[in-house]
């Protein structure tokens, strides 16, 4: 016998891995209560956070609220983004007031068909990264408290009307964020085994399960329209595991996959669709990917000298328009201009078949491992350089409201050396550029079998533009004001 | 180099105070530099505060009088530049 024609067979080595799998961790999660357990510590955090951003110190430095929000929260999120999955969105804290808001309020309506895309959230993405430049919330204890009561406060406007998950489907710009990272996320919601869910007529991970002999659900089902089966990649699932507690099979798990797998393919995806057909899904590709140089770009010494500059140019002395004629750049002309440039080099050299916006739409998602990898060079730079700080802020704090319980408050601590952080940082931009690299060479491969080269050229150009746009910026010196347009 | 002239309300110089200098940049996550300020001449001081990056910092003044009150001012230096 051929030995290539027997079929591989499956052992359990070959298998996914499946973090249920392991004890305790299994358990907890399987436990129907695991997330408001999960959500309650960090809600407490919200309110303490909430609190010292409005009445404790002035100086962002010394208080909670923004070394917490801008050091230690963002870069916990990406890093787990990268080693775990989309384990915030399961214990954001957010979600735990809605859901005690919807014991005693009960939306009544569908969210509106027009905006059941990302636009809405794009454009709020966006605008959190223009005001996050413009207020300079990283300096503002008192602003970032704001921003937290908004989000708790749009969350249970949004959710008070709308049914399901519609904030975290619809608006949520953290939410977004987290989707698209957690494509380079290590492990996926997924069923073991798609033979039990054919044989499967309940849906209950859909459906909810209902009592028995009754249409009331006792336990939901997925809230942001994703059926198990057909559900491909981490796009929309914020890791609530709802549909774990309904699947009366215990047939969904959290499994081990290859980071960046799931921008390789192009199949129809429960919830989603296609990825290619999505433009608004590819604009928040653009944002998360061009957001984060732009992000970095806001905290070193050029950027002041471009806003003086343009100032002068345009007689503008005020920063909003300044700021906004950046962000168009950025955000809007430079992605346009360069992928733009990239799918008509394709269609001409390659001899795509695919027209010229479907093209840019399809390859826009092999930018996203080397915009992650610019958020975990960003993020993880002041998370680590500034690691210890918690430790003399949360003394202060205690010490301030007259509970000196940690001790004197011992400023001195900080993080790692900048010189060690940069070399990880580095070392993410180029995870970030390999995985783009890989990503557009797959879907150059699948577009043109025999043109692949031709195909994947024009990507990787455009990957190495950012990834040297990306290096140029982490050797820039830092430098962070809250007076942009001083001169 | 920081020079402070300390007076009391009726500007009369106050002289034999200790005076801690912290500088700290505007975001979290920065070390704040420490130093001190001697006095020079009556009511007069001199420190040093080596402030290692650009942008915005904040320098508390930690001063405790010779009568043992004690005082706490901010001075706001933006746009610090690269020497």
């Amino acid at each position: 016998m051929n030995p290539s024609s027997i079929p591989a067979l499956e052992t359990p080595e070959s298998l996914p891995f499946d973090l249920m799998r392991i004890p305790g961790l299994g358990h907890l999660f399987r436990w129907r209560y695991a997330r408001p357990v999960l959500q309650a510590p960090l809600l407490v955090v919200s309110v303490i956070m909430i609190l010292h951003g409005l009445f404790g110190p002035t100086l962002a430095p010394k208080n909670l609220a923004t070394t917490l929000s801008w050091l230690h929260f963002r870069g916990v999120l990406v890093l787990v983004l990268l080693c775990a999955g989309n384990f915030f969105c399961l214990a954001c804290p957010f979600m735990l007031v809605r859901q005690a808001a919807r014991r005693f309020i009960k939306p009544r309506f569908d969210w509106p068909r027009a905006l059941r895309n990302k636009w809405l959230s794009v454009g709020l993405f966006a605008l959190i990264l223009f005001t996050y430049e413009l207020f300079d919330l990283w300096s503002s204890p008192w602003w970032t408290a704001w921003l937290i009561l908004a989000y708790f406060f749009t969350v249970l406007v949004v959710d008070g009307f709308f049914k399901h998950a519609s904030f975290c489907k619809f608006v949520c710009p953290i939410g977004q964020f987290n989707f698209v990272a957690s494509a380079l996320s290590p492990f996926e919601v997924k069923v073991r085994n798609q033979d039990v869910c054919t044989r499967c007529h309940t849906l209950d991970c859909i459906r909810g399960r209902r009592e028995p002999g009754s249409e009331l659900v006792i336990i939901r089902g997925c809230e942001l329209a994703l059926y198990q089966p057909r559900k491909v990649g981490n796009m929309d699932c914020t890791f609530c595991l709802d549909c774990v507690h309904a699947c009366p099979h215990d047939n969904v798990g959290i499994l081990s996959r290859l980071p960046g797998s799931e921008l390789l393919a192009d199949p129809i995806r429960s919830g989603i669709g296609y990825f290619s057909r999505r433009k608004d899904l590819a604009a928040l590709a653009i944002v998360f990917t061009f957001g984060a140089l732009l992000n970095a770009f806001g905290m070193v010494s050029p950027v002041y000298a471009v806003e003086s500059w343009l100032g002068r140019l345009l007689h503008l002395s005020h920063e909003a328009p300044v700021l906004g004629i950046i962000f168009a750049v950025f955000l809007i002309l430079e992605p346009v201009v360069l992928l733009g440039a990239a799918a008509w080099v394709t269609r001409v050299w390659a001899g795509s078949q695919r027209a010229w916006l479907p093209l840019m739409v399809r390859y826009t998602y092999g930018l996203v491992p080397m915009g992650f990898g610019m958020w975990l060079a960003h993020y993880g730079f002041h998370f680590l350089t500034g690691l210890y700080t918690i430790v003399p802020v949360t003394q202060s704090a205690f010490a301030n409201i007259g509970w000196p319980l940690f001790g004197e408050p011992q400023w001195s601590l900080t993080g790692f050396p900048s010189n060690i952080v940069q070399v990880i940082e580095i070392g993410f931009l180029l995870l970030g550029f390999a995985g783009s690299l890989a990503v557009t060479y797959g879907l150059a491969e699948d577009d043109s079998p025999t043109k692949t080269w031709q195909a994947f050229i024009p990507w990787a150009t455009v990957g190495l533009v950012l990834w040297s746009a990306s290096m140029w910026l982490i050797f820039q010196p830092m430098e962070m004001r809250a007076t942009m347009m001083s001169g | 180099m920081l020079n402070l002239r300390l007076s009391d309300s009726s500007a009369k110089a106050i002289t034999g105070a200790q005076v801690a200098l912290v500088g700290d940049m505007s975001h979290a996550g920065m070390a704040p530099v420490f130093g001190e300020a001697n006095e020079i001449k009556p009511g007069q001081y001199q420190g040093r505060l080596n402030l290692a990056m650009a942008g915005d910092w904040v320098i508390l003044l930690h001063i405790t009088t010779a009568g043992g009150q004690r005082l706490e001012r901010q001075i706001d230096v933006n746009s610090v530049r690269p020497n």
